[in-house]
Formats: structure tokens, C-alpha cells, sequence
């Protein structure tokens, strides 16, 4: 067996035979299995934009975006609406900046020319109160002197 | 039938169906072998071959007639196979090797495959083979396609198909006498 192997590896030796089978009546069954295809492919073939399935969603998609215009409620703030909101926070720091920066010693200074006893407003909360006020409010006059007219 | 005659007929739509017929009875075989030894899968082969004359039936009128008509068709079967290759090597994500290494698998496991041993061999030399030099190879050693109906179809020099048989004949010489 061996022998025969290596006496026939040789391209010129070797019987050109067609060693791939086909299933029985593969040949004679092929010609009517392609034209019904044809005649498929054939029916199918129409443009895209005669075909009824295309109309169909573009309708339904038309509807639906009506249905979410009409029904689904404008929620988005407007850009005025914005600035207004803006505007009423910035005021509301600054007023509070005011308050407490400026004011305190407004009043101190009146208090002191009046010779009325009072108890100047840092000794009525403890130290950590004053450094998370501080921050609060170096982080408001930040805002307000660069972060908003700087830009 | 005279293939001008052949011709005119799958062009008027009364006698197309019966010219079709005629013409796949002349060509199916030899188109089927050529589609199957580049696949090796009896149902890829089936597939390509079906797709081949499904686009001749539909591009018989783009058809000009400056090649013999079986050249035609020899021609898009070999890009229809040519696509599956790729496709099928596209699908899979892995380097050329390893769909040979499948195709040569079919062989030892196809029930459709009945050659012996050194027939096994002969096929698996070949697979080993670059696509188009497979395609050349195939086409010269089992069909005895000439080199100027080869040129046509794959659209390559008659010098550069000569060495490029010469080539693939060397190195499945080359395979078959080894171990």
C-alpha cells in the first residue's frame, strides 16, 4: 500500500478523476430549482419606494411624531426663564454677601457710637461654623467678582 | 444549438425558460465542479452554483457577447466563489489558514468525498494553495481549461497564468512527495 502511494505522487502519474460526488438526480433536479428562483427573484424585484411596507411605516412614523407633539407636554425651560432664575440666585448671594460682610459692621460701628452691649456675630457660633461660613462665602464673592463678569 | 441562437432565445421572454434549460444542461456540471473543488462543502457548491445561474438568468440582456457565453459564466462563478471565500473568512475573523484548514477538514469528513487516500492527499496539497492560484490550478489540471479562455475569466496575463500554474504545480508536487 505504501509502495502504491509513493509510485503514484506524482502529479503525471495520477488518474484525473472527480473524487466530489453529488447527491442522485443532483444534475437533472438543478435546472428547475434555478428557475423557480428566477421566477421569485423575479416577482420580488420592485423598486423600494413602490413597495407597500415602506408607506406604511413612513405613515406610522409621521402619526407617532404628531401623537408626541400634541400629547407629551412642553417641559423644557425656556432661555429667559433661565436668566430670570439666574439672576434671582445671583441676587440672593449678593444680598446675603452684604448681609453678612458689610452690614455686620455697619451696625457694629452704630452699635459702638450708641453704647449699646452687644455681642458681635462670630462669638455666636464655634470656629468650625465661622470656617465653613468663610468658605461659603469666598466661594460666593468668587462667583460673583470673577466667575460672572470676568467672562 | 448554436450559442448566437442560444442566445436570442433566453433574450425573448417566450423561449427563455426552455433556452435556460438548455443551457444549464451544457454548463451546470462543469461549472458545479469547478465551484466545488474551490468550496469542497457539497451545500456551499449547491448555493454558488444556483446563485451563478440565477444572475446569468438575470443578466443574459447586459450579456455582449465579446466572450464565448460559457466563458461568461465561468467568470461569475468565479466571483461568486471568490466572495464566499472572503465573506466566509470575514465572518470568522481569523487569519487565511484557518478556513483552509476547515475546507481540508470537509474532506476528511464529507460523505460526498470518495476518492482514496492519495486522492485525500492530492486535495489537501491543493488547498494549500492561494486562492487564485488554486483557481488556476483546478481549471488547467481538471477542467483543461486553455490559458486564453483562463485569461478572460480571471482577467490576468496568459505568461502570468503560465507561471502561476507552473508554480502550484511544483509545490503540489513538492507536497505529495513529502513524508
Amino acid at each position: 500500500m505504501k509502495n502504491e502511494t509513493k509510485m503514484s505522487t506524482s502529479l503525471s502519474n495520477m488518474p484525473r478523476k472527480n473524487a466530489f460526488n453529488v447527491p442522485n438526480g443532483y444534475f437533472e433536479e438543478l435546472p428547475t430549482a434555478v428557475l423557480a428562483k428566477c421566477s421569485v427573484s423575479k416577482v420580488k424585484k420592485e423598486h423600494f419606494l413602490v413597495s407597500k411596507p415602506l408607506w406604511w411605516s413612513v405613515a406610522a412614523c409621521g402619526l407617532l411624531l404628531l401623537g408626541i407633539w400634541f400629547v407629551v407636554p412642553n417641559t423644557a425651560p425656556s432661555s429667559s426663564s433661565l436668566l430670570a432664575e439666574h439672576d434671582f440666585y445671583v441676587a440672593e448671594i449678593w444680598s446675603d454677601y452684604l448681609a453678612q460682610r458689610v452690614c455686620p459692621f455697619i451696625i457694629e460701628e452704630e452699635l459702638f457710637a450708641s453704647n449699646i452691649e452687644f455681642t458681635p456675630f462670630w462669638e455666636e457660633f464655634t470656629p468650625e461654623e465661622l470656617w465653613a461660613y468663610d468658605d461659603f462665602l469666598t466661594y460666593a464673592e468668587f462667583y460673583l467678582f470673577y466667575d460672572f463678569y470676568d467672562y | 444549438m448554436n450559442e448566437d441562437v442560444l442566445i436570442q432565445q433566453l433574450r425573448c421572454e417566450n423561449s427563455r425558460n426552455f433556452a435556460f434549460r438548455q443551457l444549464m444542461q451544457q454548463e451546470q456540471e462543469k461549472t458545479y465542479r469547478l465551484i466545488r473543488r474551490m468550496v469542497i462543502d457539497h451545500d456551499d457548491a449547491n448555493d454558488l452554483t444556483q446563485a451563478t445561474f440565477i444572475k446569468v438568468f438575470e443578466k443574459i440582456n447586459e450579456f455582449e457577447g465579446k466572450s464565448k457565453l460559457s466563458t461568461w459564466i465561468y467568470r461569475i462563478a468565479v466571483n461568486e466563489t471568490l466572495n464566499f471565500l472572503r465573506h466566509k473568512r470575514r465572518k470568522l475573523f481569523v487569519p487565511i489558514v484557518d478556513v483552509e484548514r476547515q475546507l481540508s477538514n470537509k474532506i476528511d469528513t464529507g460523505s460526498n468525498f470518495t476518492g482514496d487516500e492519495i486522492e485525500k492527499k492530492l486535495q489537501k496539497a491543493i488547498l494549500t494553495l492561494p486562492e487564485k492560484q488554486r483557481l488556476v490550478f483546478n481549471m488547467r489540471y481538471y477542467e483543461s481549461v486553455k490559458y486564453e479562455e483562463m485569461s478572460e475569466i480571471l482577467g490576468t496575463s496568459v505568461g502570468a497564468l503560465k507561471a502561476s500554474y507552473h508554480i502550484a504545480e511544483e509545490k503540489v508536487e513538492r507536497i505529495l512527495k513529502s513524508d
